[in-house]
């Protein structure tokens, strides 16, 4: 019986062990999701299969495109799974002249954009009125600005209010001033040029998402980037399918230990069970004491191991490397955990039970 | 009409390739009220005999009655409640289970039953009464003297109210004393109105008999047999 026990109660811990393992790695990767930036990028459809990432390279040079507008940002938010959306930045992109150079202007929502990358780190402020303007810092140096310098966008003056610094990415050759600044200054009305979007997509195919969007904006060619995310989640999906293998061999040892404990208690219990069958007990009344003796066990199992396989996994989570462990009490793996136990439990004490029912009374006593 | 009827009773074991014909043919009748000893050598078929009247022991052919019931022309379940019904089963092993005290024990042949909780404790508590032992109900077995472990196993036996007692060699692991002792008891029972069948070795056993019946290889032998049937 002991064995019994042990056998189920490491099978169900192990079992919930690796359950919230998976689970704590899919909501460690959700938190950190929106620090890998935008994941889909949408710009509008072209002829030209020349648009290279971020569509910069053509702003401003394709006529025959319908560009996007203000408004198609809200289309985003409609789409099914428009709960996975968690970032919208619409941006502006132009040449214009600053002092005298060719600079790409690129008009963001700050708030937005900043939310968006993460591993932006900024001299001084983020510009909150419309008259700042935040610049690369390859701009910085070819211009010879400095903090709190006027500098003018096309004859426009703009106050610099932060310098973004080496991001080894093409933000560094970028001037970033306020989305709807940007549209008068350049006289687009409510165009935009490009939408990145970060969706929270760890249980959802992102081309999913893709496909709604594309549904939503007709005029537009809509990209899902490539990331580490995508090979991160690969890796989970992984992992759970290891761990579903490993569960499966874990519960079938389960069932070989339950039945063998089982078969060994009944061949223990013969006298007594032939003693059962002289006073009056049915095959049945015999069954019954087996199964209810096994579930009981069984339950015991499933819960203690439950709680077993929860507790550990707080100690796991972090040796794997998540930020967060939420250990918490989640009663679906705790019913499943306790199903699992039963089940194997019960079912593997069948046979045992229907043997333990049919043993012959005078052999089981033999010296009556 | 007898309370037990048999009829032609033979059963057969296979073992090491030969037939053992363990009883042979036996007719007989018992009587509600009788006290009828079983003796015979050893191998005679006594045992064998005792667990076919008791339900527990197909025949190979032939027949039992009880109360006019053809046991054996039951499902094993009815017979599981025949048992329960009509018979009580003493063992010379005793066959208490260890980890139940002698109150437990007792009431083991009640698990099955409808009566309350409470209930199944009085009347085991009365059945502990009747053979002198409700101050040792809470002891385990081990705790107690073979004779007065022989008396758990009557009471347990006479828990149901079963109209027929069946013992196999009670007296088989007492002593002459304790012998004594426990055979009084099922002769007092017997008074009482109980129908006792006992395997027995011991002649000192016999005088509290009303009957005899001796086995030889499986048959009646001497001159009782078949007298009641
Ligand atoms: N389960 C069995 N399988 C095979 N043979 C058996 C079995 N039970 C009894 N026998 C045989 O049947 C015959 C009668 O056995 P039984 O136990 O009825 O004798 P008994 O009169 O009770 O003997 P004892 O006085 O030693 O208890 C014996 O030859 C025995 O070997
Ligand atoms: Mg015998």
């Amino acid at each position: 019986m002991f064995f019994l026990l042990a056998g189920l109660l490491i099978a169900v811990s192990t079992v919930v062990l690796l359950m919230s393992m998976g689970q704590t790695m899919n909501e460690d990767i959700a938190n950190k999701l929106d620090e890998y930036g935008a994941n889909i990028l949408i710009v509008p459809r072209s002829d030209e299969l020349s648009l290279s990432y971020g569509g910069m390279a053509v702003s401003g040079v394709s006529f025959d495109v319908t560009p996007l507008r203000q408004d198609d940002v809200a289309k985003i938010r409609e789409i099914k799974n428009r709960d996975n959306i968690k970032i919208i930045s619409p941006k502006l992109l132009n040449v214009a002249e600053v002092e005298q150079t060719k600079v790409m202007v690129v008009g963001v929502h700050f708030k937005e954009e900043i939310s968006l990358k993460k591993w932006w780190s900024i001299i001084g402020d983020v510009p909150e009125k419309e008259d700042e303007a935040l610049i690369g810092v390859d701009v910085k140096r070819k211009l010879q600005l400095g903090l709190g310098q006027i500098v003018l966008i096309n004859g426009t003056p703009f106050r610099v209010s932060g310098i973004l610094n080496e991001s080894g990415s093409q933000d560094d050759q970028l001037v970033f001033i306020d989305l709807e600044r940007a549209q008068r200054l350049f006289n687009k009305g409510s165009e935009i040029s490009l939408i990145e979007v970060a969706a929270l997509c760890y249980d959802c195919p992102i081309e999913d998402i893709v496909a709604q969007t594309s549904d939503k904006l007709p005029g537009a060619r809509v990209t899902a980037i490539q990331q580490t995310i995508k090979s991160k989640m690969k890796s989970i999906h992984q992992f759970e399918r290891f761990s579903l293998g490993i569960s499966v061999i874990i519960l079938f040892v389960a069932i070989l230990i339950v039945f063998t404990t089982m078969s060994a208690s009944v061949n223990e219990r013969k006298k007594e069970i032939g003693i059962f069958r002289a006073m009056g007990y049915r095959q049945s009344h015999i069954m019954q004491i087996i199964l209810q003796e096994a579930f009981f066990l069984s339950t015991l199992a499933g819960l203690a191991g439950y709680f077993l396989g929860v507790s550990v996994s707080g100690y796991a989570g972090s040796w794997i490397g998540a930020d967060q462990v939420n250990v918490h009490i989640d009663s679906t793996i705790m019913g499943l955990s306790l199903l699992i136990s039963v089940v194997i439990g019960l079912g593997a004490s069948f046979y045992p039970a229907i043997k333990a029912a049919r043993l012959d009374p005078t052999v089981s006593l033999q010296s009556l | 009409m007898s309370l037990i009827q048999v009829m032609n009773l033979v059963k057969t074991y296979h073992g090491g390739g030969e037939t053992v014909r363990a009883v042979d043919g036996v007719s007989l009748g018992i009587d509600i009220g009788e006290f009828v000893a079983i003796t015979g050598t050893s191998g005679s078929g006594k045992s064998t005999l005792l667990t076919m009247l008791g339900g527990l022991n197909e025949p190979a052919s032939g027949r039992i009655s009880v109360d006019e019931i053809d046991i054996y022309r039951l499902s094993a379940e009815q017979r599981a409640d025949f048992r329960k019904e009509y018979i009580g089963f003493v063992f010379q092993a005793f066959h208490l289970l260890p980890y139940l005290n002698v109150l437990e024990n007792v009431m083991i042949p009640l698990a099955i039953s409808r009566l309350s909780a409470a209930a199944k404790k009085e009347k085991a508590m009365l059945l502990l009464e009747k053979v002198g032992l409700h101050d040792k109900a809470l002891r385990l077995p081990n705790e107690l003297s073979g004779g007065e472990q022989e008396r758990v196993a009557i009471a347990r036996a006479l828990v149901n109210d079963p109209p027929i007692i069946l013992a196999d060699e009670p007296t088989g692991n007492l002593d002459s004393a304790t012998s004594g002792m426990v055979m009084e008891l099922f002769s007092r029972l017997n008074k009482e109105g109980q129908t006792v069948v006992m395997v027995t070795h011991d002649e000192q056993n016999l005088s509290y008999a009303t009957r005899q019946i001796n086995l030889k290889d499986g048959r009646l032998s001497g001159g009782c047999q078949a007298a009641a049937v």
